[in-house]
């Protein structure tokens, strides 16, 4: 049974009969909300925000409010959002800009908690976990299954890979290989972050076969367990016979982010549209252009 | 709500509540969910998002009756909290600053102008901030603390002192890593003042005690005849002489 009516919806808006929006919501002109979808009260949903099915979008948040960017323009760009995804009180999601290829993308099945922050053309893959008050800063992809704790601040333009974790209160600067985690530990508490070990968990959580999966404790071992040059480490590693594809993928992944600037390999798409951006080109070429 | 103290041309969106004595100029933007009470006086141009509050009662004065003054051209994002003030003068904001998503300022905070603060940012009671300066995500200043023009500050740090203008400080307590080279070109000075500054930077902060002797700066200051090199020691001899000099003697 709806008990309260009271919802400022634009007649434009796109919402299936299974959405369920509750009171004081606020939603724009241009956004679509797909079936099995749950809006709480007090949401504001403005934009170009395009929203899939069965999400939870908990009071207060914020979703599709125009970017931070100074040089954003106030031309049409997008925030998607999968299936499946939990959006807790207060979070914020800002759409794309135009330099930074015009979208902001959540994926499906992520667990995005309290006043976290999704800034413009950021990419969420799938299954995610942000902690309460994490801050992402524009231009960021966080790969499968990334695990982010508690008030984590992440730079611009840097990637978290797959599986891996950050701990609680980390400024990461730089990209996070997969299956690792990254933090202050205990010896140096005050130093920029390091590469602490290991993520048992997210290397459990994927579904690896055994040998797989010692492999990769091994090679992330070996590569993050010293200071020694890690492109050497690397190499070593590569050059042996009958490497499991996984590591191979952790390997490529530390060296392309060696090769970008101050470690972040997606430095390279600063002012191009990034590869991401390519699957929802349709969107875009829809818009009426300026002549 | 108060129509009267509202310009013909604000626009207000839905479930925003605005209190009977705020009193707001023309052309400002307040979007839906909004909470502005107290004495509030909101110039032209400015741009409220969804779920800020602005002037509410602080701590120290849960009545509520202070003022909190913002000039033209601010832009409050989303959740941003702004108490209103406890004293005379009140919570004051200059014109032309953006404030991120989940920033707080507490009450009789003075926000001179033209500053961006990244998310999360707590700029505490009594704080000061001067102009052009940059702030990143989850810097806290504390109470009664003023921080320089052209300053910037690194995620996570703790602003317990004043800083000096032209710096860039990070760290919890902070340090002061050098001169904020980016944002003085982006300000239009001249490469040749900002090397000059970076000179001074050098020179009195890379000694191994860090601590700015006074007959140093008067040194530095026959040598360098630069107006921004003598508002950079007239800051640092205040905090020289200030009671509490823990900040230049961090290393």
């Amino acid at each position: 049974m709806e008990i309260s009516v009271i919802r400022e919806i634009d007649p434009r808006v796109h919402i299936s009969d299974k959405a369920r929006i509750g009171p004081y919501c606020t939603i724009g002109p241009d956004v679509s909300i797909d079936a099995g979808t749950i809006v709480k009260d007090r949401v504001t949903i403005v934009g170009r925000t395009i929203i899939g099915k069965n999400n939870v979008i908990e009071h207060g948040s914020v979703l599709g409010a125009f970017p931070q960017d100074l040089k954003y323009q106030g031309k049409p760009t997008y925030l998607i959002i999968g299936d499946g995804n939990y959006i807790g009180p207060n979070v914020t999601a800002h759409v794309g800009t135009e330099l930074g290829g015009y979208i902001t993308r959540i994926g499906n099945n992520n667990f995005i908690d309290a006043a976290a922050h999704v800034a413009h053309d950021c990419y969420i893959d799938n299954n995610t976990y942000l902690a309460p008050a994490v801050l992402l800063a524009g231009h960021i992809r966080i790969e499968t299954g990334a695990v982010l704790e508690e008030m984590v601040g992440v730079h611009h333009f840097t990637t978290i890979g797959r599986f891996s974790k950050v701990s609680a209160r980390t400024a990461v600067t730089r990209d996070v290989p997969p299956f690792t985690i990254f933090g202050t530990g205990k010896e140096n508490p005050t130093l920029p972050a390091v590469i602490l070990g290991a993520h048992h968990e997210g290397i459990e959580k994927a579904n690896l076969q055994k040998q797989d999966r010692d492999a990769l404790y091994k090679a992330v071992e070996e590569i993050f367990s010293d200071g020694s040059p890690i492109r050497i480490k690397i190499d070593r590693i590569l050059n042996q016979r009958g490497v499991s594809e996984v590591v191979k993928t952790l390997c490529e992944f530390c060296l392309k982010s060696l090769s970008g600037k101050y470690g972040r390999q997606r430095e390279a798409f600063r002012g191009k549209i990034p590869p991401e951006a390519r699957e929802y080109l349709h969107l875009i070429e829809k818009e009426p252009h300026e002549q | 709500m108060n129509p009267d103290g509202l310009a013909d041309s604000v626009s207000v969106g839905p479930f925003t509540y605005i209190g009977e004595e705020v009193i707001i100029d023309d052309n400002t933007i307040i979007d839906s969910n909004v909470t502005i009470i107290g004495k509030t006086r909101i110039g032209k141009s400015c741009r409220f998002l969804p779920g800020c509050i602005v002037g509410c009662p602080s701590a120290d004065n849960p009545d509520g009756e202070g003022k909190c003054i913002i000039a033209d051209n601010n832009t409050i994002r989303e959740h941003v909290i702004i108490e209103a003030g406890s004293d005379e003068a009140g919570t004051i904001l200059g014109e032309n600053n953006l404030l991120m998503v989940g920033c707080y300022v507490g009450h009789d905070a003075e926000l001179t102008g033209d500053g961006i603060f990244a998310n999360f940012t707590r700029i505490n009671h009594h704080a000061r901030i001067e102009k052009f300066v940059r702030t990143s995500g989850f810097t806290t200043i504390d109470p009664y603390v003023t921080v320089g023009a052209y300053g910037f500050t690194t995620g996570y740090s703790r602003i317990d002192h004043d800083t000096p203008p032209y710096a860039i400080v990070q760290g919890s307590p902070f340090r002061i890593r050098g001169v904020n080279r980016e944002n003085l070109k982006r300000c239009g000075f001249s490469r040749q003042t900002i090397d000059t500054l970076k000179k001074v930077f050098r020179l009195i902060f890379n000694d191994s005690t860090n601590l700015p002797d006074l007959d140093q700066l008067a040194e530095i200051e026959q040598t360098f005849d630069d107006e921004h090199v003598a508002r950079l020691l007239t800051s640092l001899r205040k905090i020289a002489t200030s009671p509490d000099k823990k900040v230049l003697l961090s290393k």
